[in-house]
Order: structure tokens, then C-alpha cells, then sequence
């Protein structure tokens, strides 16, 4: 394939997907004649039907839970959050019957669910377009949470979280959708539960997931000029944790940095603190500095809100820190 | 095979010139219901009524066809000399209940008012789009434009200490009750003077000193809120004794809101426990890309409130003198303790959903139906032709509102950004 944009990989995996199998469809607001409201799902209607790319009305719980239905009895739906943020109204329905209903039934049921859809912080579009969610959901048992982070990714992972037994809520980030990569012209899947090297080195290793991947990868330039040598991991999964990545890394660094975008308390990153004490706190020579989002509604003003959120600069900052001044 | 009659929304298979099929069948309205007095009323699923409608035209049956009654469509032999003969599909807007209003006495002073309040709104927004494109605004800005008559219709006819609740579209509910657009502004520019202190944005205005609970961003979720602020005004006059508590509380929402759960949960409540408070659903035809009738099984929204045992009214929300008067019947009811009222005020949007929306499924034609019926023109001729106000009078204040538009733009653009230091001011109680 040539360039293409995220938006437009997302589209390409889920138009192999219905094509290579029926029982694959997508619903919520405004995917079918309007194609979606980021494009993601654009003309897929006139290919598809109405059906199959299902215009819900403005009904999310109820929505996400006719999939869960439709899931349980044999189909395999993918639900668009026209944003993320929306989902919160159908967190009944994610969290005790799409996370909880197959332990629950004791096995009885499996419910092979996508819920994808655009998620962090925008332009200045006020508190509630702004969310930083995955960290709610991360508590609910059963569910997996993957977040994406370049079209070659998003393409490859939704393929995947697709064809998943389970249900897998798949965050893509409101300014990523038009990034532009090339892509193989075969066809690719990419595991769910494996976190991505994106670079390699052997000072400090940063965690890291999402457009926040791009951030890191932004201070990296100046950092390496410096003569710094970042390992830089993209999480992908955010549940399952993939720690034999992890830890790979940090027994060679023996230094890590989070960068995240979620909210400092209860964020991604302090579960990934609380699990490296756990499992690999010899390997440790500096405690774990994370460099979360501030635990506030996101502002609307710009000031406020890029105050609220990491810049490439504090990540040059944390790893000048921690490398220079070395416990 | 397909020929577009010149005729506004009218689509027709040529005689005798093959069928009739799915493409010609205009794009929005791809749900609808046929009634036949062999065949009953077919349930609503897109493709089996369109089929279903395809093989009776095709087999040459007229039949009456509703399009979810919003459009009302019919199937009849033309009369058009172009297309004479020809089966034709014409789609009509749904009529609604005229409202006599020559027994209602409209002041000079009350004309007047009203005329003042729409041209604020509609001088806003046009502002806004304005300072959107100079990128002095972010975000998703949903201006209110066409909508300007429910608005001032319900909130000029509320006293200062009621309530009223928005949606994301909700620049034009606060400046009708009575936010100075200058802290409105501001409010869009971020600055630190906005009524929400430059945190909230488009979406989330606020205002405790002039009773708006709120811009809501997240599709109904203004509703359940509304109903608490009734539900307090009943508390107070009911548990607490306060023969004052007679507030009303105004609720606006859309009618892509109408089918979400909590507008149905919260006409329940506000029934049970009979809180002073008016539903107010614009029903503009459009939830973003969805219409109306493809996202609702019933469109006549104000039907909804019978099985709750409430009065629902419809209303022509593009005719303010309506709006006020039935308005004016439900505010007195809530504030007379005898409980809520749901209306439908049938409206338009004049610009795309918000200033992000390419705004591409809406026809030309419906669009053009719906402009003609300009709310704020159809005011200022009913005032001048009825001798209520002098165009000179209405001149004056469209020269007023000009000026200060202008003083709220140049207030906004002076005003200081909020300080970096109060990041965390306002997440508790104490800050
Ligand atoms: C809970 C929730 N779901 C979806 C959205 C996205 N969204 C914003 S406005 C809108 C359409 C609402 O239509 P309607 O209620 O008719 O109001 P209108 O915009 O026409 O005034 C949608 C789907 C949202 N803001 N909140
Ligand atoms: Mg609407």
C-alpha cells in the first residue's frame, strides 16, 4: 500500500476483516452514510449495507450492550466510540457484561467485541472531549486494552483485535489519525499483547503508549545529540502488561522513565510502577520517574491545557535528571 | 432511468422506462413507513420498506407513503408537464399546528424584547464563526444559527431567578438568559474573564449568577441535571417550606437526545414526583449525519409524552410568537406545582453541525425550504406589518447589537489568560 494515513489503515483492517468474514460488523453514531465521524469507516456503507454498518441512535449503553448480545450469540461486533469519552455512558455495559459476563457464566459465553475509537487529549476541546480513559477501564477484569500509535500498528493490531476471542477496547488518539506511513501490501497482523521496541539503546528505558510515543521519540532526537541512549518501548498492550519486554529492558538499563498521558493517580503508569517493585526492583538503580498528565479536568485555554499535559521537553528534563545524577 | 423533476424534492421513474430503484430514492430519508389499507403500516427497517415501497410503485399501486412523518412523502401520478404521468415521490415537510396569533397581545415593549434577543444570538454565532476561522477559537464550536426562536421564545418568558440548561449548543441559551456576551466571548477566547474562567470552552458554559447550569458536551447527559435543579425548587417549597420556591427550570436538548435513555428516565421522575420543569427538544431533523426519522421510530417527539401521563406539545420552533406562547402555558403550569411539560419545537440549523462538520448529507433544497422561513425576518415583518414596532426602531437595534458584538470581541481579546499557577484552582470546593 502506499502512504496512508492511520484513519485509512484502520478503515483498510476493518474492510479486510467484514470482507474475510460475515459475521464481522460495525455499529455506533454515524458510521454508516456519514462514514464515521474521524472517516474511519468511510464508505464502507455503500459496500456493506445498513446492517452491517449499523447508525445507532445516541444510545450508548444500550447500543454497546446489543453487542455484548450479539457477541454471546455468535457475531462479532465492532463498536465505534464516536469518542472515547462517550463509552463512559455505556460503562455498565463494558465493564459487568463485556468484561465480567465470561467468568461470570462460568465459560458458558465468550464475547468476541471491539470497542475502538479516539481517545486523549485534542486541541483545546474542553474537559469532556478530552478524556484520558484507559486507566478507568484498566481495573475491569476481562477486558484487554491496546492503544495504538502509527498506521502500521493500527492497521496490523485491529486485525487482530478483531479476530480476538475477547473483548478488546482499542484506543486510537484524536491527533494521530493523520499520521502517514507505507504499508506492506501483504497482509499482516500484529499480536495484541506484545509491546513494540522502537528503539533500542542502553541508559534508560521509557515507557510509554500512544501519541505520547511521539513525544518521547521527539525528545529523543535532542537526547541522542547529547550522546544519550534511550530504549524506547510502546506499550501497545496496556492490559495484559507485556513484561518479558519490560523486563528485558530494564535488566539492561536498569533505569526507567514512564511518559504517559493519563491522569497521574490510578494512571497506567502507577500500575506499571506498582508491578516493576514487584518483579524487578533489584534490577533497579534509580527509583521509577513518571511523568503523567496533572489530575485535573482537561482545561480548555491552550496555556492550561499544555501545562496539563507532557511536553517533549520535561522528557529531555527527566532523562538529563536521572542519567547525570545518578543515585 | 432516474429524472429529477425540476420540482423541488421530487424524484420520479420515467414511464414505461424500466423501475424504480433503491438509487432513486433520495439519500436521507432511507427510512420510512408505508401505509396501505391492504397492508397495514410496515415496521420501520430501512431496507424492507424501501423495497417494499420499490415494488408497489413498481407495480403501478399509489399508496400513501410516510416518511417517519417528519417529510411526508407521497406517491401519486404528477401533474407537472414535465413529467406528466409519471409516478412521483414528492416530499413535504411535516405541517405543523398554526397558532392564532392575533389573540395573542403582543407589546410594543414585548416585540421588541424578543427582536433584541434573536439578533443577539444570530450576531453572536456569525461572530464566532468569525473568530473561529481568524483562530482565535478551538475546538468544536456548534453554533445556533436558525434556532434563535426557541431560544428567546422560552427563556424571554422566564423570570431571572429560573433555571435553564443547555447542550454543547448553548452560546445562545446563555446570552438569552442574560450571561453578558462579553463573558461569553471570552469564555471562547480561554481568557481568564469567561463565565466558566476559560476552562470550560464552547461546550461547557456556565453561570451560577445567571442560573444556566450549564453547556453539557456529552449528548443528554443535561437532562438528569435539569431535573435535579426542579426537583430542588420542589424540595425547597415542599420539605423546607418556602412559599418563594416556584422556580421553573428550562431543559433544551436535541432530537438526537430524545432517544437516549435518560430523556425517557428523567419524563418518568419529573411526572412521578411533578417537578416544574419544561423539556424543551429542538428538533433541528439532524443528529450530526443521522437524520431524524432514521434514528427514531417515532419523529413526533412530543407523542412520547402521553405514556408518561404529561402534556407533549408541538410547536413551529422557526415562529417565535409560538414558542412564547406555548412557553408561556408550560412555565405557568410547572410554576403552579402542576408538573412538567415536553416540547417540541420543530426547528433548523442553518450551518453545519459545528464549524468541523463538512455538513454533506443535508440537501440543497431542504436547506433552502428551511432559510426561507428565517425566524428573526419572519418576526420583524409580523411586527412591522402589524404596526407593533417601527422598522426604524428594529434598525436601531440591529446598530446596537453590531456594537456590542464588537465590545465583547475586543473585551475577549484584552482580557489576560488564566494564571499557570492556578492549574489546579477550582478542582475542590475550597480552591
Ligand atoms: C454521549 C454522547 N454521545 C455522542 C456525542 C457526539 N455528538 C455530539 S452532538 C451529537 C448529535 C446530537 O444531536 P441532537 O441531539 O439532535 O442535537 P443537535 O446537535 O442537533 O442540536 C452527537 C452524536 C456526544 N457529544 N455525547
Ligand atoms: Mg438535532
Amino acid at each position: 500500500m502506499a502512504e496512508t494515513f492511520l484513519f485509512n489503515a484502520l478503515r483498510a483492517a476493518i474492510d479486510e476483516e467484514m470482507h474475510r468474514d460475515p459475521s464481522v460488523f460495525v455499529l455506533g453514531e454515524d458510521v454508516g452514510q456519514y462514514g464515521g465521524s474521524y472517516k474511519v469507516t468511510k464508505d464502507l456503507y455503500e459496500k456493506y449495507g445498513d446492517l452491517r454498518l449499523l447508525d445507532t441512535p445516541i444510545a450508548e449503553n444500550s447500543f454497546t450492550g446489543m453487542a455484548v448480545g450479539a457477541a454471546m450469540t455468535g457475531l462479532r461486533p465492532i463498536i465505534e466510540g464516536m469518542n472515547m469519552g462517550f463509552l463512559l455512558l455505556a460503562f455498565n455495559q463494558i465493564a459487568n457484561n463485556a468484561g465480567m459476563l465470561r467468568y461470570t457464566s462460568g465459560g458458558n459465553f465468550k464475547i468476541p467485541l471491539v470497542i475502538r475509537g479516539p481517545g486523549g487529549v485534542g486541541r483545546q476541546l474542553g474537559a469532556e472531549h478530552s478524556q484520558r480513559l484507559e486507566a478507568y477501564f484498566q481495573a475491569v477484569p476481562g477486558l484487554k486494552i491496546v492503544a495504538c500509535s502509527t498506521p502500521f500498528n493500527a492497521k496490523g493490531l485491529l486485525k487482530s483485535a478483531i479476530r480476538d476471542e475477547n473483548p478488546v477496547l482499542f484506543f486510537e488518539h484524536v491527533l494521530l489519525y493523520n499520521l502517514k506511513e507505507t504499508l506492506p501490501e501483504e497482509e499482516y497482523l500484529l499480536p495484541l499483547d506484545k509491546a513494540e521496541v522502537v528503539r533500542e539503546g542502553n541508559d534508560v528505558t521509557i515507557l510509554t503508549y500512544s501519541r505520547m510515543r511521539h513525544h518521547v521519540l521527539q525528545a529523543a532526537k535532542t537526547l541522542t545529540k547529547s550522546g544519550y541512549d534511550p530504549e524506547i518501548i510502546d506499550l501497545i498492550s496496556l492490559k495484559p502488561l507485556d513484561f518479558e519486554t519490560i523486563g528485558a529492558s530494564i535488566r539492561k538499563t536498569h533505569r526507567v522513565i514512564i511518559v504517559e498521558e493519563c491522569m497521574r493517580t490510578g494512571g497506567i503508569g502507577a500500575e506499571l510502577i506498582a508491578s516493576i517493585n514487584d518483579r524487578l526492583f533489584d534490577e533497579l538503580d534509580a527509583p521509577v520517574l513518571r511523568l503523567s498528565s496533572q489530575d485535573i479536568p482537561t482545561p480548555y485555554n491552550g496555556v492550561l491545557e499544555n501545562l496539563t499535559i507532557v511536553q517533549p521537553t520535561q522528557i529531555i528534563e527527566a532523562v538529563e535528571k536521572m542519567l547525570t545524577n545518578p543515585y | 432511468m432516474l429524472h429529477v423533476c425540476p420540482h423541488p424534492l421530487t424524484l420520479f421513474p420515467k414511464k414505461g422506462e424500466g423501475e424504480l430503484d433503491s438509487k432513486s430514492l433520495p439519500r436521507m430519508g432511507e427510512g420510512f413507513r408505508v401505509r396501505d389499507s391492504k397492508l397495514g403500516c410496515t415496521p420501520f427497517v430501512n431496507s424492507d420498506s424501501q423495497k417494499m415501497l420499490l415494488s408497489l410503485v413498481n407495480r403501478g399501486t399509489i399508496v400513501q407513503v410516510e416518511w417517519l412523518s417528519v417529510k411526508i412523502p407521497v406517491i401519486k401520478k404528477t401533474s407537472h408537464s414535465c413529467c406528466q404521468g409519471h409516478y412521483i415521490l414528492m416530499v413535504k415537510e411535516r405541517t405543523l399546528p398554526a397558532i392564532d396569533t392575533s389573540t395573542l397581545q403582543i407589546s410594543h415593549e414585548l416585540g421588541l424584547k424578543l427582536y433584541e434577543d434573536m439578533v443577539l444570538g444570530r450576531s453572536f454565532e456569525d461572530k464566532c464563526a468569525e473568530m473561529y476561522y481568524r483562530g482565535r477559537m478551538f475546538g468544536f464550536v456548534h453554533l445556533y444559527n436558525g434556532q434563535e426562536a426557541v431560544s428567546t421564545g422560552v427563556i424571554k418568558g422566564m423570570r431571572p431567578d429560573d433555571f435553564v440548561c443547555s447542550t454543547y449548543r448553548d452560546h445562545v441559551h446563555a446570552l438569552s438568559a442574560g450571561v453578558p456576551p462579553r463573558q461569553v466571548m471570552a469564555e471562547l477566547f480561554g481568557k481568564a474573564t469567561g463565565c466558566s474562567k476559560g476552562r470550560g470552552g464552547s461546550m461547557h458554559l456556565f453561570s451560577a449568577e445567571h442560573h444556566l447550569l450549564g453547556g453539557y458536551a456529552f449528548v443528554a447527559e443535561g437532562i438528569p441535571v435539569a431535573t435535579g435543579a426542579a426537583f430542588q425548587t420542589r424540595y425547597r417549597r415542599d420539605a423546607l417550606g418556602d412559599p418563594a420556591a416556584d422556580q421553573v427550570t428550562a431543559c433544551f436538548f436535541g432530537d438526537g437526545a430524545s432517544n437516549n435513555g435518560q430523556f425517557f428516565e428523567c419524563l418518568n421522575m419529573a411526572v412521578l414526583w411533578k417537578l416544574p420543569i419544561l423539556f424543551v427538544v429542538e428538533n433541528n431533523k439532524w443528529a450530526i449525519g443521522m437524520a431524524h426519522e432514521r434514528a427514531t421510530s417515532q419523529p413526533e417527539i412530543y407523542r412520547k409524552a402521553s405514556v408518561f401521563g404529561m402534556p407533549g406539545v408541538e410547536v413551529d420552533g422557526m415562529d417565535v410568537l409560538s414558542v412564547w406562547s406555548v412557553a408561556q402555558t408550560a412555565i405557568a403550569r410547572a410554576r403552579a406545582g402542576e408538573g412538567p411539560t415536553l416540547i417540541e419545537a420543530l426547528t433548523y440549523r442553518f450551518r453545519g453541525h459545528s464549524l468541523a462538520d463538512p455538513d454533506e448529507l443535508r440537501s440543497k433544497s431542504e436547506k433552502e425550504e428551511w432559510f426561507s422561513r428565517d425566524p428573526i425576518r419572519s418576526l420583524s415583518t409580523y411586527l412591522t406589518d402589524n404596526q407593533i414596532c417601527q422598522d426604524t426602531e428594529l434598525k436601531r437595534i440591529d446598530q446596537n447589537i453590531k456594537t456590542l458584538i464588537e465590545d465583547a470581541v475586543e473585551f475577549a481579546e484584552n482580557s489576560p489568560e488564566p494564571d499557570p499557577r492556578d492549574l489546579y484552582k477550582y478542582v475542590f470546593a475550597e480552591d
